[in-house]
């Protein structure tokens, strides 16, 4: 009897050939379309792609997804989801049950993980938990990590109007953890967010993704901040599309990249940001599977 | 006039030399990309003193349940030092001390990475107040004793593994061992710990021309109401980092991603008098 919400990934070369396997259980579905031929890098990867998609669009109170995903030795996989993830209570709901997506990853040596989810949409009341922990087996090993999150359904008034949003990524290697970074907003969050209606954090580690970092980094050290007037004129990027950006430098134990925390005014401004400067991903991850990325907004 | 008091006194001083001063909290970047407001008008008090209640609020929940789980954790077993009567060798002591230490700073460590201007604040003062407690108490006659001797044992070699890069001596970790050592009590280390940042804060904006000092001291004055509501919900609060369910789990979190995400603009300011 499948566990309700649990989904299994692995991803081999066998005999020269990407061998994907997907399993999962309502409400979680996983679907993995073909990915297209390796990609020309040097060595060259191969891409696959899988969906996470939940029954009925959304994710309900009391619901657990649980996936677990193995991404073996010159593999990229990117994980996508179909639309924005939607949490929300239903009257059914008990007081004090909360939803759980759990994610956890194996990135083997020389293979890439890119983890590109749409964001994740608390509704009103809502109680939203969501825990990934990636491993990087090797300095060879190779992640983007995109995970954010809007303020709600904007549309029906709903700004930072949900109960709960807790967010945590643990990067480990086998010896030891490296990163967690772990959200909480919870009390009394609504005035602190007030600015702003979507926010990101990305992570950029690993050698097949250091174009990626390295573009992230020359545009962050590109722009100089200038003292704010608030009558004058703005000539810093940061202000581009009215986005709010910075980068840190990630150098642990052999994990090299970035970190990178976007927040904008609006999830469209914020995900033309992303995607024009993930672009870089395309020859690692092929044609094919880019275009699934980039055309499923 | 008990010693507890005198010691807090010493350490509440702003003079305190563990470098400070050259750490504004986030506060300078958040000043020059404009989400804080430079005014002499009463409102604008506002910005400023919103800052500081969300950057204290974060600290209560990421930094002090570091704090507290060190303190405790030297403490418990420090008092075994003072209450064995036998010759036993201390080095059990301090080698358990210590272990204690690194996990708990690696784990906070690791809750930095993502944040270099953060944690290079964290080092630089944990290290300041390590080498305060190895250069300045450990030669105190307060530290003379047996479970001094073992404290100052702990720091020396915590000071020798950060010079190779093998620990890292966070401010949180280092605060709480160092108030544990000098025998202060927990609540009062948790006090003193929100006390002294909301102190460095508007220290760095009075500096950064935010507020005037006489001002300043009439919004610190003010705070008192919400950093005690803070350490009354908080206080309680333990890192916890030993299985997957401690790793996915609230005992140590981030609770402002903005001022997180300003913090991180402070090395591409134009101009800048802090170092974080």
């Amino acid at each position: 009897m499948p566990i309700p919400g649990a989904g299994i990934i692995d991803c081999q070369i066998v005999a020269g050939r990407l061998r994907q396997s997907v399993s999962s259980a309502y409400p979680l579905k996983i679907i993995a379309p073909h990915a297209g031929p390796a990609a020309l890098t040097d060595p060259p990867l191969h891409p696959a792609v899988s969906y996470l998609m939940s029954y009925g669009g959304g994710i309900v109170h009391g619901d657990r997804i649980h996936v677990d995903v193995r991404v073996g030795s010159k593999c990229a996989l990117v994980l996508l989801t179909q639309g924005s993830t939607k949490v929300f209570r239903s009257q059914l709901s008990s007081a004090t049950e909360q939803t759980y997506q759990t994610i956890i990853i194996d990135v083997e040596p020389d293979a890439l993980l890119c983890l590109l989810p749409d964001p994740v949409t608390c509704f009103k009341d809502a109680m939203y938990n969501q825990r990934q922990l990636l491993t990087l087996h090797s300095p060879t090993s190779s992640l983007v990590l995109l995970d954010w999150m809007t303020s709600g359904r904007m549309s029906r008034g709903e700004r930072w109007d949900f109960a709960k949003y807790f967010s945590v990524n643990v990067i480990k290697t086998p010896d030891r953890i490296i990163m967690r970074d772990a959200l909480l907003l919870q009390d009394n969050f609504a005035r602190r967010m007030e600015p702003i209606d979507a926010f990101a954090l990305i992570l950029i580690l690993g050698p097949a993704v250091a174009d990626v970092a390295q573009t992230f980094r020359e545009e962050h050290k590109a722009q100089r901040i200038k003292p704010f007037r608030p009558n004058a004129a703005h000539d810093h990027a940061s202000e581009e599309q009215g986005i709010l950006w910075s980068v840190s430098e990630i150098d642990e134990h052999g994990v090299c990249g970035v970190a990178v925390r976007a927040a904008g005014p609006s999830t469209e401004e914020l995900k033309d940001w992303i995607k024009r400067r993930l672009v870089s991903l395309k020859p690692t991850v092929g044609d094919c599977v880019w275009s699934m990325y980039a055309n499923s907004f | 006039m008990d010693k507890e008091t005198w010691l807090l006194w010493l350490l509440a001083d702003s003079q305190l030399p563990t470098g400070g001063f050259v750490a504004s909290a986030g506060l300078e970047a958040a000043l020059q990309a404009g989400l804080v407001s430079e005014s002499a008008a009463g409102g604008a008090s506002n910005s400023l003193t919103e800052f500081i209640r969300d950057s204290a609020h974060n600290q209560a929940r990421f930094a002090l349940p570091f704090c507290s789980r060190a303190y405790e954790e030297a403490a418990e077993r420090l008092s075994q030092v003072s209450y064995d009567k036998s010759n036993a060798d201390d080095s059990t002591t301090t080698a358990s001390v210590l272990a204690e230490f690194l996990g708990l700073d690696s784990y906070h460590h690791a809750m930095l990475s993502s944040n270099k201007v953060a944690m290079r604040a964290s080092v630089a003062q944990g290290g300041g107040l390590l080498s305060l407690f190895t250069r300045g108490y450990a030669l105190a006659e307060c530290m003379s004793d047996r479970r001094g001797q073992v404290c100052v044992g702990v720091a020396k070699q915590l000071q020798r593994l950060a010079r190779l890069g093998e620990a890292k001596a966070h401010w949180p970790t280092v605060f709480g061992f160092v108030c544990a050592a000098l025998g202060v009590s927990l609540a009062h280390t948790q006090q003193l710990y929100m006390f002294q940042f909301v102190r460095q804060v508007f220290s760095a904006a009075i500096r950064l021309n935010l507020v005037g000092p006489l001002r300043a001291q009439m919004l610190e004055c003010d705070m008192h109401p919400y950093v005690s509501a803070l350490l009354k919900e908080q206080a309680h609060l333990r890192v916890e980092f030993s299985s997957l369910d401690d790793l996915f789990g609230e005992s140590a979190v981030y609770t402002e991603p903005i001022l997180e995400l300003y913090q991180g603009m402070h090395d591409r300011l134009y101009s800048r008098i802090f170092n974080s």
